[in-house]
C-alpha cells in the first residue's frame, strides 16, 4: 500500500519510463539525482573511497541493465538503494574472502554486542573526547562504524547517517520492522561502547 | 520496576518515539530516579550526534560523466543486439545470423553471374559484418580457381551446412558447382522464400549493418566537454550555432532538467577552434581528448548551469 503511494509521487518515474523505451540519455538525470547519495551509502559501508566509487558505478550500470524489470512497485530510489546495498555486501564478501587470514577488524568482531574490534585496538590511545580535534573525532567514529558487524552497520548508515525512515529501511533491506529496530538499537549501543573506548569519556 | 540493564536496551530508540507507550512510560519513570541511566542516555545521544555529524563525501570530478559513458556503451550493446535479433523474431546466435546473410548473398552473387561477382564483392561483404563469419571471405576469391575443392555441396543436412562455414558456401559459389539454387535458398532463408525475396531481405539488411558501423563505440569517445554557463538556454542556442558553423554533423540535442547534452561528430581539425569559441559562452571543462588520427571525432557537450 504505502509502496504504491510512494510510487505515485516518484519524480524519477518519468525518466525511468523513458529509459525503458530505449532513451539512454534520460538515465543521466537519474544518475545526477542519486549518484551522490549512493556513493555515500556505499562509502560508509566500505570505508574505502576508491572502492566505493567503483561499486557506485557498478550499481548504476546494473540498474541500467535491469531497468526494464523495474515495475514501480516501490520508488525507483528505493529499488536503486537495494541494488547498492546488495552490491556493497557482495564487495564486502569478496574482500573478506581475499583477506581472510590478514583480516584486521572487519571479520573478527567478537564483542558481546556484536561489534567493535577497532575500539580494543586503539583504546590505549585514550584521549579525552574534548581534547580531540574534529578530524580525529571523525576518524574515530568512522573506525567504529567500520568495526560494526555488517548487519548493524547497514542499518546505522541508512538511519543515522542517511536519515532513512524505518519504513524505507524495511523495504530496502527486506527485513521486518522489529529486526530493523533491534539491529539499530544494538548498533547504537555498540557505537557508544566503541567510542567510549576509543576517545575516552563521552 | 525494571532494572538498569533492561532499561539500557530500551534507551537507544527512546528519543525517536518508536517504542510503545508502555515502554516509554517505563523508561521515563526509571530515568526520573536513576542517575546512571540518565548518564547512559546522555552518552548515547552524544554518540548519535557524533555519527550524524559525519559529513558527506564528495563525488570525484567527472564521476557522473564516467557512469554515463559506461551506460551509453551498454545502451549501444543493447541497440546492436536488437538490430540483429529482433527483426528475425528469434534469438539465434550472431554467427548463424551472419551465416544466413552470407548464404543469401551467395544466392545473390550466384544469380548475378560471374561478371557480377567483381562488382558486388567489394561493397557487399568485407569489414561491415562484425562477426567471425566475415573471415571466410578470402576463400571466396580462392574458390574461383578451377582446381580447388572437392566439397560436396549438395544434400548436406541443413544444420550441418550452417555450421560448416564458408568452405562449403564457397563451394556453392563456384560457378561450375553443381549445387542447385533452391538448395542454397533453403538453407539461406530457412523458409519458402523466393529468390527475389531472399535478395530483398539481403538488401534490407545492408543498411542496418552500415548503421551499426556508423554508430560510435564508447571507446571512440574522443571529447567530453562540460560548458558551465549562467544562462543555459542562451548558451544552448549559442552552442548549436557554433557546432553548425564548425561543420559538425549528426548533431543531436537533449535537454534534461537543468542540463542540455549535445552529441555530434566534428572534424578533428575544427575541434580546437570549436572549443575556443565555446569558451566564449562560459567555462569550458574538457576531458578525454585523445590525439586522434581519425578525421572525425565524436563530441559530447554538456551545457549546465554555473555553480556559484
Amino acid at each position: 500500500m504505502e509502496e504504491k503511494k510512494g510510487s505515485a509521487t516518484d519524480d524519477d518515474l518519468e525518466y525511468v519510463r523513458a529509459c525503458q523505451k530505449g532513451d539512454a540519455e534520460a538515465f543521466s538525470v537519474l544518475v545526477s539525482r542519486h549518484s551522490g547519495k549512493i556513493l555515500n551509502i556505499v562509502y560508509r559501508m566500505l570505508a574505502e573511497y576508491d572502492e566505493a566509487c567503483d561499486v557506485t558505478q557498478e550499481v548504476f550500470l546494473a540498474a541500467f541493465r535491469s531497468i526494464g524489470k523495474f515495475k514501480a512497485e516501490a520508488k525507483f530510489s528505493t529499488w536503486l538503494y537495494r541494488i547498492a546495498v546488495n552490491y556493497t555486501k557482495n564487495r564486502l564478501r569478496q574482500r573478506r574472502n581475499l583477506s581472510r587470514h590478514e583480516s584486521v577488524f572487519l571479520d573478527d568482531v567478537a564483542d558481546i554486542q556484536g561489534a567493535c574490534a577497532a575500539c580494543s585496538a586503539s583504546s590505549d590511545a585514550g584521549h579525552p573526547g574534548e581534547h580531540m580535534e574534529r578530524r580525529e573525532l571523525n576518524a574515530a567514529v568512522e573506525k567504529c562504524i567500520s568495526g560494526l558487524d555488517g548487519d548493524y552497520r547497514e542499518v546505522l548508515v541508512l538511519r543515522d547517517i542517511q536519515g532513512f525512515s524505518y519504513e524505507e529501511i524495511k523495504t530496502v533491506l527486506r527485513i521486518p520492522d522489529g529486526t530493523v529496530k533491534s539491529r539499530l538499537s544494538r548498533a547504537r549501543l555498540a557505537m557508544k561502547h566503541c567510542l567510549e573506548k576509543v576517545i575516552g569519556n563521552l | 520496576m525494571k532494572n538498569c540493564k533492561d532499561i539500557e536496551n530500551l534507551l537507544p530508540l527512546y528519543p525517536e518515539d518508536v517504542s510503545s507507550d508502555d515502554e516509554r512510560r517505563t523508561v521515563e519513570n526509571h530515568l526520573a530516579s536513576c542517575d546512571a541511566c540518565r548518564g547512559e542516555l546522555a552518552r548515547l545521544q552524544k554518540t548519535h550526534r557524533l555519527v550524524t555529524d559525519l559529513s558527506d563525501v564528495e563525488e570525484p570530478v567527472w564521476f557522473q560523466q564516467k557512469i554515463m559513458a559506461r551506460v551509453r556503451r551498454e545502451a549501444q550493446k543493447k541497440t546492436i543486439a536488437r538490430k540483429w535479433f529482433y527483426p528475425l523474431r528469434v534469438k539465434i546466435p550472431l554467427q548463424i545470423a551472419a551465416m544466413m546473410v552470407i548464404a543469401v548473398m551467395v544466392v545473390y552473387i550466384y544469380r548475378a553471374g560471374d561478371e557480377g561477382i567483381k562488382e558486388v564483392l567489394p561493397g557487399a561483404l568485407p569489414t561491415k559484418i562484425e562477426s567471425p563469419a566475415s573471415e571466410p571471405l578470402p576463400p571466396l576469391e580462392v574458390t574461383r580457381e578451377p582446381e580447388l575443392k572437392k566439397v560436396p555441396p549438395v544434400n548436406l543436412p541443413e544444420k550441418v551446412r550452417v555450421g560448416v562455414d564458408a568452405e562449403s558456401s564457397a563451394g556453392v559459389m563456384r560457378p561450375s558447382a553443381p549445387t542447385p539454387v533452391p538448395e542454397a535458398k533453403r538453407e539461406a532463408a530457412a523458409g519458402p522464400e523466393s529468390d527475389s525475396q531472399a535478395a530483398r531481405r539481403y538488401k534490407s539488411l545492408s543498411p542496418a549493418m552500415e548503421q551499426t558501423v556508423a554508430v560510435p563505440v564508447a571507446d571512440e569517445i574522443a571529447a567530453f566537454v562540460i560548458l558551465r554557463v549562467p544562462d543555459v538556454s542562451r548558451a544552448v542556442s549559442g552552442t548549436e550555432k557554433i557546432l553548425e558553423e564548425s561543420g559538425a554533423s549528426q548533431i543531436t540535442r537533449r535537454s534534461l532538467e537543468n542540463k542540455t547534452t549535445f552529441h555530434a561528430f566534428v572534424e578533428a581539425k575544427n575541434l580546437n577552434d570549436l572549443l575556443s569559441r565555446l569558451s566564449g559562452l562560459g567555462d569550458v571543462d574538457q576531458k578525454k581528448i585523445h590525439e586522434v588520427s581519425e578525421e572525425r571525432i565524436w563530441l559530447i557537450i554538456e551545457v549546465t548551469k554555473h555553480k556559484f
